[in-house]
Order: structure tokens, then sequence, then C-alpha cells
């Protein structure tokens, strides 16, 4: 019940507006399930290009529009006699009838997978059938994949190879015709890739290998397109190269490794600057650059780290911009410029860093935490800018404090709880250091609800930038942004040991 | 060729149409003028029968960035979820006020609370209250902590909150204040006491 104050409405304005909204909501029901009826696609995979037309169900079988789909192609005209149907595409003329599975075009008789059915003038054929009429009417080769619903023309589609490259450890190179956007998850065992958007021709392949990583790739279609599970003996990581055309699954980088923290390696997948910096976004094509989700996260506390990695989220991006600072200025971009000059800062003094965005793009906060935390960062710092007050705040998450055993998995929602005790020393030294550096800058530290703080497993801290002496303008300014970046850079050096030890 | 039958009962629907049309748009001036406006987003208190009892609130105050505890008398329900949906809406209706020290969205209102084991409440937000909210980690946070905190002072059975938006989970209040995290009360109460 609501208690705001209403109106005063008529009787008969009120029985009309009811009269009114029936009649709305029954057009609606009627276009929704009209809409419902219409939701299957047949995807026409042409070698330029792909389009998509409605498929309905008629006598329990997918028909489409056969005009329709030669129009996508070129033009084609149609006369209707009765039950006949008469068809022209280029030189082709075909006659069909309603209700008959025989077809004839030119001096062919194509038997149809079903009844021919003649509905408002259109012409409806079974999706199956467009494999032997399209080569009739268009001359062109024709290869349709029911499980997907996709029709491939003329040799169009994406294909792929793949190679593995013994060694030690080994890789796999898949390798594309065309550039690709999976999608990429993990389960024990296996990578999944998932290409609903990619058009990928291949029909069903089971490749085993003699190998202790990877053991076999099995690619089958499904209903939203087509998925890659590729078998192996550890977490995997996905790397894209030649701009998404190829992508290659290697062993994730091990806990343990021996690697010396100023030579640590920048994370595979992503393009690698002077000064050890990466970027989420080098590889677009890659959601994220996750290998081994879950299974990286229950991991934790198995091993000692040794890497010092730096992760600095830029917070918003693309179309999500923040707060609106002023009529002109936007959090995400006063976000990027201070990140830019903390990864500047922090290479300066010989730390790896990865930056979440290196750009204007949209990355969601889950992608954010994955990120973060398949890199196994040591540090992960979110940068936000609010209007709100003066100087600096720094949060840690709101969770309360627990002992990680080893092994533990960690629930995404809670995976901070182990790290909380790091994430305040770091915290802490950031507010002396602003202290130290700048006395101008007020600075103040507290626990805060700021996703996705909460899902990080390691020292995580989120800082809001407010302008300097109440002048939103000071967001902006290149010395006040530096200060900040100088002494956020200054309080992870100087956290790094007592954040080390306690990993 | 259209029977004249089937003409005649077009023409007479399209004049009917027309005619009701005629009728709506009177009707809609005449509500227009014999209603003054600008009030419809006041929040109203629920009619309980109930007299009216001192209640605790803690109420965000943006240019110290603190919370304030004030008291505020509110009719309150006995029953726990329209009890809590009451405080709340007394706190809002400070915030909706032309002079509040912590302004949030127009028509922003709270949907329903419910009560989940006596100890967890559940606060369906409108979608006004989310979608006009002002972005920033500092704005968010002390609208959730001062929303908590008050729950917690008057019902203090209430041991966690969950935030909905109009009946759904949403990920933030604004662009930063985690709306999936179950909030615990003693924890929000403790910041609270260090931002008073």
């Amino acid at each position: 019940m609501r208690w705001n104050k209403e109106a005063p409405l008529q009787r008969p304005f009120r029985v009309f507006g009811i009269g009114v909204a029936g009649i709305a909501f029954a057009v609606s029901l009627c276009f929704l399930v009209a809409r419902s009826a219409d939701e299957k696609q047949l995807t026409v995979v042409t070698p330029q290009d792909h389009f998509s037309v409605a498929i309905q169900q008629r006598e329990g079988k997918d028909y489409v529009d056969l005009q329709n789909v030669l129009d996508s192609m070129g033009h084609s005209s149609a006369t209707v006699e009765g039950d006949n149907f008469k068809l022209h595409y280029g030189r082709v003329e075909a006659h069909f009838q309603s209700g008959q599975a025989a077809a004839k075009l030119g001096d062919t008789t194509v038997q149809l997978a079903g009844k021919f059915q003649l509905d408002n003038g259109r012409g409806w054929v079974p999706v199956s059938s467009l494999a032997e009429l399209l080569p009739a009417f268009t001359g062109v080769h024709a290869e349709y994949h029911e499980v997907s619903r996709r029709l491939f023309l003329n040799g169009g589609g994406t294909r792929f190879t793949a190679e593995l490259k013994k060694g030690s450890p080994s890789s796999l190179a898949i390798s594309f015709t065309a550039p690709v956007n999976p999608r990429v998850s993990t389960e024990s065992g296996k990578l999944k890739l998932t290409f609903s958007r990619d058009p990928l021709v291949m029909p069903a392949q089971n490749l085993k290998y003699d190998d202790p990583l990877i053991s076999a790739l099995h690619y089958s279609e499904n209903e939203g397109g087509g998925e890659m599970v590729i078998e192996a003996s550890e977490p995997l990581l996905a790397s894209f190269n030649d701009n998404g055309k190829t992508i290659v699954l290697s062993a994730a980088p091990k806990l343990a490794t021996a690697t010396p923290p100023a030579e640590a390696q920048p994370l595979a997948g992503t393009s690698s600057a002077p000064g050890g910096t990466a970027s989420l976004e080098n590889n677009p094509n890659s959601p994220a650059i996750t290998s081994s989700g879950s299974a990286a996260l229950g991991e934790a506390g198995s091993a000692p780290h040794t890497r010092y990695l730096i992760v600095i989220d830029p917070s918003h991006g693309g179309s999500e911009r923040g707060a609106a600072l002023s009529d002109t200025i936007a959090e995400k971009d006063v976000t990027l410029a201070i990140a830019r000059r903390l990864r500047a800062e922090l290479n300066d003094r010989g730390l790896v860093t990865f930056m979440i965005r290196d750009s204007d793009s949209t990355i969601s906060l889950d992608q954010r935490a994955v990120a973060t935390n398949t890199s196994r960062a040591a540090v992960y710092v979110a940068i936000h800018a609010g209007t709100l007050g003066q100087g600096v705040r720094v949060y840690t998450s709101m969770l309360p404090e627990t002992t990680l055993a080893p092994g533990t998995f960690l629930p995404w929602e809670t995976a901070q709880s182990g790290y909380v005790r790091s994430s305040r020393v770091l915290a802490t030294s950031v507010l002396d250091q602003i202290s130290k550096n700048s006395s101008k800058i007020p600075v103040a530290m507290m626990p805060a609800p700021v996703r996705p703080l909460n899902n990080i497993a390691g020292a995580a801290i989120a800082i809001e930038v407010a302008p300097q002496n109440g002048d939103v303008d000071s967001l902006t300014s290149s010395n006040y942004q530096q200060t900040i970046a100088n002494a956020l850079a200054a309080a992870i050096v100087y956290s790094r040991a007592s954040l080390e030890s306690a990993r | 060729m259209i029977p004249r039958h089937v003409l005649i009962s077009f023409a007479l629907l399209l004049a009917g149409i027309f005619v009701m049309g005629l009728y709506m748009l009177s009707l809609k001036h005449g509500v227009e003028t014999s209603v003054p406006s600008g009030s419809d987003s006041a929040l109203l208190a629920p009619p309980v029968s109930t007299s009216a009892e001192p209640i605790t609130l803690y109420v965000a105050y943006d240019d110290l960035g603190v919370l304030r505890k004030r008291t505020a008398m509110a009719a309150l329900p006995s029953e726990p979820p329209a009890r809590a949906r009451a405080i709340l809406r007394t706190l809002l209706s400070q915030y909706l006020q032309g002079t509040s020290p912590h302004p949030i969205g127009p028509g922003s209102d709270i949907n329903d609370v419910y009560m989940v084991n006596q100890n967890m409440a559940v606060v369906d937000l409108n979608n006004a209250f989310a979608d006009g909210h002002r972005s920033g980690v500092w704005e968010e946070t002390l609208t959730l902590d001062s929303m908590i905190a008050t729950l917690s002072a008057n019902m203090p059975e209430i041991k966690q909150v969950k935030i909905l938006v109009d009946g759904k989970e949403r990920e933030t209040l604004a662009g930063h204040a985690d709306l999936i995290t179950v909030y615990d009360a003693g924890v929000v109460n403790q910041l609270v006491q260090a931002l008073q």
C-alpha cells in the first residue's frame, strides 16, 4: 500500500482509464505472444557477413519465409494464384503449391522436408530444405547446421585449426580464419570457450592429445552457437593474439614461482610496456583474462606468493560515467588520469602494475574482480572521485576479519574477509604517506561498502579523491593528481614488506 | 468490395473513438485544474491508530561528513515490517525536505520492508530512490549507514539488512555502494559511532 497523496479521480475517468488500460494490456499480450513465437532465428552466414531471419514453428517443424531469405541476398518477386506460389529470383522461376512437399525450380523438382505453406501471400518452407533450395536459386553451396540453426553459404563462416606445441609446459594454439570473441569460463579441469556471436562452421570435433597438460579439445554446436572445451590437468590461461584470430592456451602462472618481483612477467594475453605494465583491455576480445576462476581463489593461501603485482582500477568507464563532478567533468575521466599517474610512479619504483582499463571502456565490477584475482595481485587499488568534502578518503571492506586456512575455498561475496588485515595495513600506509607528503590534503580512512572490494582475494583499498579546498576543478589539476599518485605509490612501496609477510 | 454494414460499423467505431478521446481530454483538463500540483512526492505518515512516539534517527550531514543522532515523533504500527517501513519513511522525509542536509532524489520511497527470521530486514527501495540518488562513494555510504543505523536503533532485533530496488537485487545504489551484500547491523553501528 502506498501513502503518497493522489489526485481525486472522478469515477467515469477511472472507468475510462481502466478500459483503455485493459485494451492496452490485451494488445501488449498479443504482441508479446507473437514475439515469443517469433523468437527463434536462422543465422545465414555468407563469406562477407551474416544476418538473421525469423523462424516459425509450423506442424512441429522450423519454417522460414523463403522470400525473406532470398531478399537478404538479392531481389525476388512472387505472385500468388490460389494455392500456387510462383517465385522469381534472378533467372530462376520456382513453382510451389500450398500443402505440397514438392517444388519445381526450373526443370528440377526439389523435395521439401515438409509441406509448403502459403500465409498472407508469403511462402514458408522448412528451414532444413534451404540447403537444397538456395543452391538451386543462387548457385552457391549451402550447408545447414540444425543444432545451431545456422546456414553457411558459399564457404562462409569462421574455421579453426588447433595445434599443440609440446614443451615444458605445452601450449595449444587455436587459429581462426577471422577474429573471434568467445566467452571464457572454467570449471574443474576444463576451460570453455563459448562462441555465441562468431559463426564457427566446424562440425563436431574431438581431438585427443598425448600431453601431460592438455589432453583433449572438444568442439560441439548448441542452440547458442558453438562451444569448445579444452581438458587440462592444470588451470589454463587463455591469451588472445593476432587481433583475436589466435587463442593460445597455456598453463596459468603458478603461485610458487621463484621469479624475483622486479622481473615478474606481465599477464599473458596482454601486451607489455616498458616498466612492466599491462591492462585488461589490451585484449579487447577477452572479456576477462581469467583462466582459473574460482579454482584460483580456492588455492589462496596454499603457497607463498613471490610476485608483487599491483592492480590499478580506474573506476567506471565507457557508458558508466560515475559521478558527474561538474557539467563537464566525469568521474571516469578523473579516475583514469590519476590511475595513469599512479602507474607511472609505481613503474618508476620498479613495481609491476596491471591497469584494469587504460581507455574509455566499459568493464563490469565482476570482471574487475575476476581479473584481479586471477592475476593473483598483491595489491588492488580502486580509484574514485567525488565532490563531497575535501582531500582523500581511503576505504577498506566492511567484512569482518577472518583467518584463512591453507586451501580454503573463498566464497565470492566474502573473498576479501581473509585479507582485511592486509587491506587495513595498506590503507594506514596510504593515510600516513599522504599526511607526510602534503599536510594540506585532508585524508581519512574508514570501512565502506564499495564494490568490488568484498570480492578481491588480496590487499584491497578504494580511494576517493575529493576536491582540494572545495574547488571541483582541482580534481583535474595535474599537481593535485600527481601529489596523490606519489603518496599512493610511496604507500604501496612502504607497506610491501608487511603485505608480503602477511601473504 | 467491402459490404456496406462493415463500412457503417467502422465509421461508428471511429466516431466513438473520437468522442471518447474528447471526453478523456475534458476529464483530464478538469482534474488538472481542480487539484493543486507540487505536493505529490511528499511522503505521508501511514494511517495508524496508535499515537505518535519518539524514534531515533541517524541523519547524515553531507557538509560535515557525519551522522547525527536526532529524535523525531512518528506513529508506528505494531507489525514489525510496517513499523520498520514507517521508521525509514520518517528518516526519508528528513532527506526529502528542501533544506535537507543530505538530499535524495524526489519521489524516493520505501516500497516495502520484509522481515526474515525476525532478525533480517529486507528493505525494498523504489526505483526513484536508486535512480535519483547522487553518485559517489561517500554520498551512497552515508545513505545506507543512516538507514541501517536508524533501523537498528529503533528495532534492536534487526541484526542484518538487505537492500533491494523495486523488488530486485541491484549491484550498487548509484555506481558505488554495494547492494549485493547483506549488511551486518553491528558492523554498521560501529562505523556510525565513529562517524558521529
